[in-house]
């Protein structure tokens, strides 16, 4: 309970710095990301916990039907259970293409959803790819910065986000 | 136990799946669950950006008047500080000259439209790439409704899409959902300006003959009920005639630069509900 409600203020906090200093200059998907290394590293609980709000808050703030970036935060969960299983995300260089990978799906899922409901399509724009790429290359960081959030957890006396499933 | 794990995980897919397809029909039949919910969040995390907004602002002041000369010599200590005590006076007084300025700006576009108006700040973006909005710290309490115009001094912002207590989403003119009766200014040429995303818009409709060029200032005609009549949309940006069918392509680049938005006026009068 109490590392989902650490892991989400976390992603609001990535919210907040996305909204006041990236903000027009540079289109990064940092919560889709941290979606993606919680869903990767974490018990299913606990990532769900954390997608649901964090697509919720995306959702709230975009003009996009209400249920949208909550279903690319799931997709981007059910991406990381399956990579889960079936890779070894051990390097900095796996991370990033495992991230490259789950992030261009959930496009792909969006602009599908987009189109089945009947709303104007988004054009494919180079800026779009980069915003993708740029955001994987943050992948090996994210995934530090989890891990060495559960260690400073631990050493506070606190159990592990993943012991406490 | 054992059953309960193996549960679990179809038991989490499914609410996840039952819970997005709830959501997405709510929120396409606009329903106000939707919208409270939608409310109740920004209501929550908004007043955090605002303040975080103001923060930072006094940190960059801090940063530029003070911080800016640390690394001093000794013997010109006093003096270093007394040129940072007036770099930052004087910071103060052209961050203090430029809101007057603005505010002076936005005063006398509020004299121009004769229209009842409602100012308001711009508390928080849409960053993602999907749509174009932004969030104001006015709403319902203030008297702001859906489908209220939305200016700035340079010309057109946007239109309010979604009302909450104390805030209010406003559809800027180049989301994809954003569509408005235009006019060229010089030539009188008629279409429907349509959002196209990231900081694009055009004019659509506009047929082939039509004296259309890069440069054109492009109003609103004031008609649907939207935007008042005479306020700017933008400038003429591309023409092509070259394409295939009957009209010509104008590109046009909004008035208001719609990414370093601050203060806007809500024009009380003019709207039209977005829902039919």
């Amino acid at each position: 309970m109490v590392g989902s409600l650490l892991l989400a203020l976390l992603g609001l906090a990535l919210f907040y710095f996305q909204n006041l200093v990236l903000y027009p200059y540079v289109h990064v998907r940092l919560l889709s990301l941290l979606v993606f290394a919680v869903g990767l590293r974490q018990p299913l609980g606990v990532a769900a916990a954390v997608a649901v709000p964090l697509g919720l808050l995306q959702d709230a703030y975009a003009l996009t039907p209400l249920g949208l970036h909550l279903s690319g935060a799931l997709i981007l969960l059910a991406t990381a259970r399956s990579f889960q299983r079936r890779l070894l995300l051990a390097g900095p260089g796996s991370q990033t293409l495992a991230a490259a990978g789950a992030l261009a799906l959930e496009e792909v899922f969006l602009r599908l959803t987009l189109a089945f409901v009947g709303l104007p399509a988004l054009p494919w724009r180079a800026t779009g790819g980069v915003a993708i790429l740029a955001t994987a290359l943050l992948a090996p960081l994210i995934f530090a910065g989890l891990k060495h959030t559960d260690l400073f957890l631990r050493r506070l006396g606190w159990r592990s986000l993943r012991e406490q499933e | 136990m054992r059953s309960r794990s193996r549960f679990h995980k179809p038991l989490l897919l499914a609410a996840g799946v039952l819970l997005v397809f709830t959501l997405f029909s709510l929120s396409l039949k606009r329903s106000p669950v939707t919208q409270r919910l939608e409310g109740v969040i920004i209501s929550l995390t908004a007043p955090g950006l605002q303040i975080l907004r103001s923060g930072g602002e006094a940190v960059k002041r801090l940063w530029t008047g003070y911080f800016y000369l640390v690394g001093v010599q000794r013997e010109n200590e006093l003096l270093r500080r007394r040129l940072a005590e007036a770099e930052q006076m004087e910071v103060r007084y052209q961050e203090a000259l430029k809101a007057v300025q603005r505010l002076e700006a936005l005063l006398d576009l509020k004299r121009q439209l004769a229209l009842p108006v409602i100012g308001a700040r711009v508390v928080a973006y849409d960053p993602s790439l999907w749509s174009r909005a932004v969030i104001i710290d006015q709403g319902r309490t203030a008297g702001v409704e859906a489908g209220q115009a939305v200016v700035a001094p340079a010309g057109i912002v946007g239109r309010v899409a979604e009302v909450y207590p104390r805030h209010a989403k406003v559809m800027l003119i180049v989301d994809r959902l954003s569509g408005a009766d235009a006019m060229v200014q010089r030539t009188r040429v008629r279409g429907i300006l349509q959002g196209k995303g990231a900081n694009r818009s055009t004019l659509e409709y506009v047929p082939k003959s039509a004296d259309v060029q890069v440069g054109d200032v492009v109003l609103s005609s004031g008609l649907g009920g939207i935007y008042p009549a005479g306020l700017v949309f933008g400038r003429v940006s591309a023409v092509n005639r070259r394409g295939p069918g009957v009209f010509q392509e104008v590109e046009v680049t909004p008035a208001v630069d719609l990414s370093t938005l601050e203060e806007v006026l809500v024009v009380k009068t003019a709207k039209l509900a977005l829902t039919p």
